[in-house]
C-alpha cells in the first residue's frame, strides 16, 4: 500500500504533468467531455422514452392471430410460454366465434353484412397485455415467429413508434458511444504518452534508484484519471444546464409531458458519467503505460 | 558481497563486452576497476545493479542470485546499491536538494526523514550551501558530488561509481576520492571504475585490470599504468 505522502507527491507530479502537456491536456479533456456529454444526452433521451412507456400502463397490448390449423397442443404450449414471460401482465384468448360476435356488436345495424358469410373469416386471437418495458419489441418478435401464428399487431401505432425510437436510440447510441469512447481512450493514452516521453529521464533515474513499477506508474495514472474527471465534470455541467433549459421549453409547449426530472435519477446518471470518466482516464493511461513502462 | 562466476556478456550486435569473468569482492572492500575504454568496466557495473543481465554465468549479490530475480524484486536490489553515473543523470529542472531527496521519495521514506537525510548527505559532500541550485548552476565537480550524495542517501551496502573523476581536474578528483574512501571506511563496499592512473597509484588499493572483457590482473595493493599489459 502506498503511503499518503507518496500519494500527495504523485498528485503534485501529475498536476505538473497536466500543466506541461497544456494544449494536449485541454484537447483530451474536451474529447472526454464531448463523449460523455453525448452519452449523457442519449441516456437522458432513452430514460425519457422509457418514462413515456411507463405511463402507458395497461394500454400496451399485442394481438397474436392464430392460423386456422393450429392444434390444441400448439396453443397450450404457446400459452405456457406466455405465462413464464415476465413482461406479460395478462392475456386473453378470443375464439373465432367470440371475435365474430364482437365484430357484430361493433357494427351494430350494419352487422347484416356479416350474414352472408359462408364461413367465419376471423382468426382465433390471443391478446396479451404487457408491462411497460422496452422488452416488448423483443417479446413480440419472439412469439410472432411461432409457426402457428399468422400475424401480430400492437394495439396502437404510436406505441410501435416509441418502441422503434427506443430501439434506434439504443443501437445508434451504443454505436456512437463506443466510437467516442475509443476516441477518448486513444487521445488520453496519447497525452499520457507525451508526458511519459517528457519525463523519460526522470523515469530512468527512478528505475536506477529502485522505484517500483507502481511508483513510476502512479503519477501517470493519476494524470489520466484527472483528465477523465475534468472531462466528466464539464460534461455534467453542460448536460445539467442544457437539460434544464430543454425541460423548461418542452413543458412550456407540452405542459402534460412527463419528463425525467427526479433529482435521484439525474444524480445517478451524472454519477455514471463521472465514473465512466474515471474509467476512461485510467484505462487510457494504462494503455500507454503498458507500451512504455513494462 | 559481489560474486561472479563465468560471467559473459554479449550484446545484440555480437560485441562481446565481458568474457568469462570470475570475481569475488568482500564486504567493505574498496576496489578500482581499470582498463582502457571499451574494456568492459561499465558493463560489469551495470550487471551488478541488474541494468543488464549476463548472457551466461551467474552473479551473486549478498548471496542472492540476481539474474533470477523477479521484475518486482529488482527495485529492492537497486535500493541496496548506490550508483554514480559517468554522465551524472541529474534531473535538470530540479534543485540539488530535490535530486538527492528523489532517491528517498522513491523508496517512500517519511518526509521528516527525507529532510534530515538529504541535508546530511549534501553537507557531507560540502554542498549544504548550494542545495537550492539547479544542476546547470553547479560546476562539474559539484554535480558529481550531488550524484554521490544521491547514491549515498539510501545508505547502500554497495556503491558503484563510473569514472567519478573523469570530468574533474586532478585536485578535485582527489577530493572526490577521499570522500569515497571515507564512505568505504564506514563499511560500504565501493567499486570505482576509472582510467585515472595517478589516483589509483596514489591510493594503493585493490585493482582489477580489465582488457577486452577479461580480468587480466587482480592485485591487492595495485598500481596502474596506461602502457601496462
Amino acid at each position: 500500500m502506498m503511503k499518503f505522502n507518496t500519494l500527495v507527491y504523485h498528485f503534485r507530479q501529475s498536476l505538473n504533468g497536466f500543466k506541461r502537456s497544456g494544449i494536449m491536456a485541454m484537447a483530451t479533456i474536451s474529447t472526454v467531455a464531448a463523449s460523455l456529454m453525448i452519452l449523457g444526452a442519449f441516456l437522458l433521451f432513452h430514460g425519457n422514452l422509457n418514462l413515456l412507456l411507463q405511463n402507458l400502463q395497461g394500454q400496451l397490448k399485442v394481438n397474436f392471430y392464430l392460423k386456422d390449423g393450429a392444434s390444441e397442443r400448439e396453443i397450450s404450449e404457446f400459452i405456457q410460454g406466455l405465462k413464464q414471460e415476465p413482461v406479460v401482465r395478462d392475456f386473453e384468448i378470443i375464439s373465432k366465434a367470440d371475435a365474430l360476435d364482437l365484430l357484430r356488436k361493433d357494427l351494430g345495424e350494419d352487422s347484416v353484412l356479416l350474414d352472408n358469410l359462408s364461413r367465419n373469416p376471423l382468426p382465433n386471437t390471443i391478446t396479451v397485455t404487457l408491462h411497460p418495458t422496452e422488452e416488448i419489441r423483443a417479446f413480440r418478435e419472439k412469439y410472432a415467429a411461432n409457426p402457428m401464428i399468422e400475424s401480430s399487431s400492437s394495439g396502437k401505432d404510436w406505441v410501435e413508434q416509441i418502441l422503434n425510437l427506443i430501439h434506434l436510440a439504443k443501437v445508434s447510441g451504443t454505436f456512437i458511444v463506443v466510437f467516442l469512447g475509443l476516441a477518448s481512450l486513444f487521445i488520453i493514452s496519447n497525452t499520457i504518452r507525451l508526458t511519459v516521453f517528457a519525463r523519460r529521464h526522470e523515469i530512468e533515474i527512478m528505475r536506477l534508484v529502485g522505484a517500483t513499477n507502481w511508483f513510476i506508474r502512479s503519477p501517470f495514472l493519476m494524470e489520466g484519471v484527472l483528465q477523465g474527471i475534468a472531462g466528466a465534470l464539464i460534461a455534467t455541467l453542460f448536460l445539467a444546464f442544457g437539460y434544464g433549459l430543454l425541460q423548461d421549453r418542452l413543458l412550456m409547449f407540452f405542459p402534460e409531458l412527463k419528463l425525467l426530472s427526479s433529482q435521484a435519477d439525474l444524480i445517478q446518471l451524472y454519477l455514471k458519467l463521472f465514473f465512466l470518466g474515471i474509467a476512461l482516464g485510467l484505462l487510457g493511461s494504462l494503455l500507454s503505460l503498458r507500451k512504455f513502462l513494462v | 558481497m559481489i560474486q561472479m562466476f563465468q560471467v559473459s556478456k554479449v550484446y545484440s550486435n555480437q560485441n562481446k563486452a565481458l568474457d568469462q569473468i570470475n570475481l569475488h569482492i568482500d564486504k567493505g572492500e574498496f576496489v578500482f576497476l581499470v582498463g582502457p575504454s571499451g574494456a568492459g568496466k561499465t558493463t560489469l557495473m551495470r550487471l551488478i545493479f541488474r541494468d543488464e543481465v549476463p548472457s551466461s554465468g551467474s552473479i551473486l549479490i549478498d548471496g542472492r542470485n540476481i539474474e533470477r530475480l523477479s521484475a518486482g524484486a529488482i527495485p529492492y536490489l537497486r535500493r541496496s546499491i548506490g550508483v554514480v553515473f559517468q554522465d551524472f543523470k541529474l534531473l535538470q529542472d530540479k534543485s540539488a536538494w530535490e535530486n538527492v531527496a528523489f532517491a528517498l521519495r522513491v523508496v517512500e521514506a517519511p518526509p521528516h526523514e527525507i529532510e534530515i537525510r538529504t541535508n546530511q548527505a549534501l553537507d557531507m559532500m560540502g554542498l549544504g550551501h548550494k542545495k537550492h541550485h539547479l544542476p546547470s548552476e553547479l560546476s562539474g565537480g559539484e554535480q558529481q558530488r550531488v550524484c554521490i550524495a544521491r547514491a549515498l542517501v539510501n545508505d547502500p551496502a554497495i556503491l558503484l561509481t563510473d569514472e567519478p573523476t573523469g570530468n574533474l581536474d586532478p585536485e578535485l578528483g582527489y577530493e572526490i576520492m577521499k570522500v569515497l574512501l571515507d564512505i568505504n571506511s564506514r563499511g560500504t563496499t565501493v567499486l570505482v571504475a576509472t582510467h585515472d592512473a595517478s589516483l589509483v597509484n596514489r591510493l594503493q588499493r585493490r585493482v582489477l585490470h580489465l582488457r577486452n572483457g577479461k580480468i587480466v590482473k587482480d592485485s591487492l595493493r595495485g598500481t596502474y599504468h596506461h602502457d601496462e599489459i
